[in-house]
């Protein structure tokens, strides 16, 4: 047997090994170090979980996000305003869509991103594949124009970090 | 140098290879055994049946209407016997609200504290050596229990709070149609009585989370697992979980968004608590605060299937009485 093949058969399992290597570190993109510039001037979130993860935070709800292509769910929690933040990524904006839609129904109110529905309690708006949930707590005293104005501070953040 | 090599010299780089492979797979294979990880399961335990006996002077369900918790528990109990029929003196009791989530009470995510604490004071009435107040929460444990305003109730009405790190879990033989055995909080496995205290919510998966879903939260391990037959799972549960009483808070109805909810507008106030002996009825009456159709949830028809109760029961003129002022 040349000694050439002898070399290139010990090496093959080392040549796989490498390539699964350097696969793995190509298609990271679903790494932390994207999301957190997913939402610029916002900090690290408290919690940012990809597809297979979502049942650390939305439990039952996680098969029908993952249905509709959702792969990432990040969370803050809000000091100021004492508030839950959370962004979904989903593949397509047809995703976030019809996640949104689901719910929050069908109605519609001024607000931010390409589509959002607005209360004194709660903002949810779609921009492009981003679906975001603002959620003040009840008990807070603050008025609606607060939440919403944070709301446009999500959005600003979402077009200018790497959500854009 | 030549080009090739002989057969021996083949062989001999072959065995030096595989001594190099053999030797770090022998120590791998010490790391792995001596890390525990195949190291036998311990013998799965069956889980206690905390039932009582049925008593046919009393209904199955009973639903009250008012506007405060507590009064709602006290009258709905009150129907169905009193706590002296489901809890007596010097036993240990364990308490099962829906506490899963980092809400707080207005946004109907868990079961009100208020209830929690009415039934604390009710166990205590009854002569309670001990009330303890236990689940699995989805989110920061911590911050769930005190959020979701559970923790300051079962300490001002004189229980116990029990999360997981503090029990552990113990391997429960399920024996179900999908689930065999799973890992359960080992506090079931130390109290006298078991009151499942359910609050009523839409599901995405499941469409409706009550009593039979609450189960879930004494369960550890990758309970997403469960969601992939979400239904038959729940009725293995329910088959396994044989709780001494349901009491279900539907003071406040999630409609939409549910389990994790958090809007307050896909909350409803319903000022309704039901109490009943049958699982399945109690689920039954839950799915009519949603307008679902009892029938249309599968894992409601596979329970009553495997006789655990009666969705009739549930969905029948039900006598519903108002309690308070």
């Amino acid at each position: 047997m040349p000694r050439w093949l002898l070399g290139l058969l010990l090496a093959a399992p080392l040549v796989g090994l490498s390539g699964w290597l350097v696969h793995g570190w190509v298609t990271r993109s679903q790494g932390p170090a994207v999301a957190t510039g997913l939402l610029a001037g916002f900090p690290v979130p408290e919690a940012d979980l990809s597809a297979d993860k979502l049942e650390d935070r939305v439990d039952g709800a996680a098969e029908a996000l993952r249905t509709q292509g959702c792969r990432r769910l990040l969370y803050w929690r809000l000091v100021d305003p004492p508030a839950d933040l959370e962004v979904l990524v989903f593949r397509t904006a047809e995703g976030a869509g019809t996640t949104m839609e689901r719910e929050a129904g069908p109605e519609r109110t001024a607000g931010p991103g390409e589509e959002a529905q607005a209360s004194d309690q709660a903002v949810y708006f779609r921009r492009g594949p981003f679906f975001v949930r603002l959620l003040l707590d009840p008990a807070a005293s603050v008025s609606a124009e607060t939440l919403t104005r944070k709301a446009h501070e999500v959005d600003r953040g979402l077009r200018q970090g790497a959500g854009r | 140098m030549t080009d090739s090599l002989d057969r021996r010299l083949v062989l001999r780089r072959l065995g030096q290879a595989g001594l190099v492979l053999g030797t770090s797979g022998a120590l791998g294979a010490v790391g792995l055994l001596s890390s525990g990880r195949f190291r036998p399961q311990p013998k799965a335990r069956a889980l206690p049946d905390h039932r009582v006996a049925l008593d046919s002077r009393f209904p199955p369900l009973a639903v009250a209407r008012g506007s405060d918790p507590a009064l709602l528990v006290r009258a709905a109990i009150q129907r169905l016997g009193g706590i002296q029929r489901f809890v007596r003196n010097g036993e240990s009791v364990l308490l099962k609200p829906n506490m899963a989530w980092d809400r707080t009470p207005e946004q109907g995510a868990n079961t009100h504290p208020a209830v929690v604490a009415e039934m604390i004071r009710q166990c205590r009435a009854a002569g309670a050596r001990r009330v303890i107040v236990a689940d699995n929460p989805v989110h920061d444990a911590e911050r769930t229990s005190q959020r979701s305003g559970i923790r300051q109730a079962v300490g001002d009405a004189g229980g116990e709070m029990v999360l997981p790190d503090q029990c552990g879990f113990t391997r429960a033989a399920l024996l179900g149609s999908v689930l065999d055995s799973w890992e359960v909080m080992s506090v079931v496995f130390l109290v006298d009585r078991v009151i499942n205290l359910p609050v009523v919510k839409n599901h995405s998966l499941s469409l409706l989370t009550c009593g039979l879903k609450n189960h879930m939260g004494l369960l550890g391990g990758t309970r997403a697992r469960l969601h992939q037959e979400i239904h038959a799972s729940l009725a293995d549960l329910a088959a396994a979980f044989r709780p001494t009483l349901t009491v279900v808070d539907a003071t406040r109805v999630m409609l939409r968004g549910g389990p994790t909810g958090g809007r307050l507008q896909d909350v409803v106030v319903r000022n309704a608590v039901a109490a009943g002996t049958d699982p399945v009825a109690c689920d039954a009456w839950a799915a009519r605060q949603l307008d679902l159709d009892p029938r249309e949830v599968p894992h409601l028809l596979q329970a009553e299937g495997k006789g655990l109760g009666s969705l009739a029961a549930g969905m029948g003129p039900i006598e519903e009485f108002h309690a308070g002022a």
